[in-house]
């Protein structure tokens, strides 16, 4: 039988499922009530609506959830941020400069004509919050490894 | 820092799971601070103190 603490964690992860789903889903709904089929003009309000269930789940699982662990999961969560996070900041600041060399043609290359500002800056968040999940969970699972 | 919890929770006869719920951390934390891999706060340290009945120099002690 699950301890409260268990029941309390997947109470949170329901809550961000459904009200991802509920946001999504429902804007989306609204939005093409409003908008008919004109799918070019519901574009970018659908994707707005796809980065507000999102935030939705960010919100849930990291301050919801962060009231309901006890400290040593605290503890792991800021560990893995700073150490993980933070040497993935550093690991990857060079890769991405080599990216840039002869003014970013490698991109241009990579993108080809969706090569779009937008797009650069796009990959360049995307990759960058990609390395810092990995570093956080890499410096996450040498905490447990070594306090377990 | 060594701690007798692990002394403490077998006159008990609670299992780890148990212990964790009475001090509504995980049985992973309790296993760590058992082990001495994990220093509880202070808050928790008086929560142990409180439930075993002990102080806590009584529990826990400088290597």
């Amino acid at each position: 039988m699950p301890s409260h603490r268990q029941v309390a964690l997947i109470t949170s992860v329901v809550v961000a499922a459904v009200g991802a789903t509920i946001i999504w889903f429902g804007a989306a709904a609204i939005i093409l009530n409003i908008f008919g089929h004109d799918m070019q003009a519901a574009a970018p309000w659908l994707a707005l609506s796809k980065a507000a269930s999102m935030a939705w789940v960010g919100a849930v699982g990291w301050l919801i959830t962060w009231r309901r662990l006890d400290e040593m999961e605290r503890e792991t969560r800021k560990f893995s941020w700073y150490i993980g996070s933070t040497t993935a900041i550093l690991a990857t600041a060079p890769l991405m400069l080599l990216w840039l060399v002869n003014k970013g043609a490698f991109l241009a290359q990579l993108l080809g004509p969706r090569g779009t500002p937008g797009a650069f800056f796009a990959l360049g968040w995307i990759g960058l919050v990609f390395a810092q999940l990995l570093g956080s969970l890499l410096a996450r699972a040498g905490w447990w490894v070594a306090k377990r | 820092m060594e701690n007798r919890l692990k002394a403490l929770r077998a006159e008990r006869g609670w299992s780890q799971a148990e212990l964790a719920e009475r001090l509504d951390v995980s049985r992973q934390t309790v296993n760590a601070i058992e082990t001495g891999k994990y220093d509880p706060s202070l808050p928790l340290a008086f929560k142990i103190s409180r439930l075993f009945g002990h102080p806590i120099e009584a529990i826990f002690r400088d290597r």
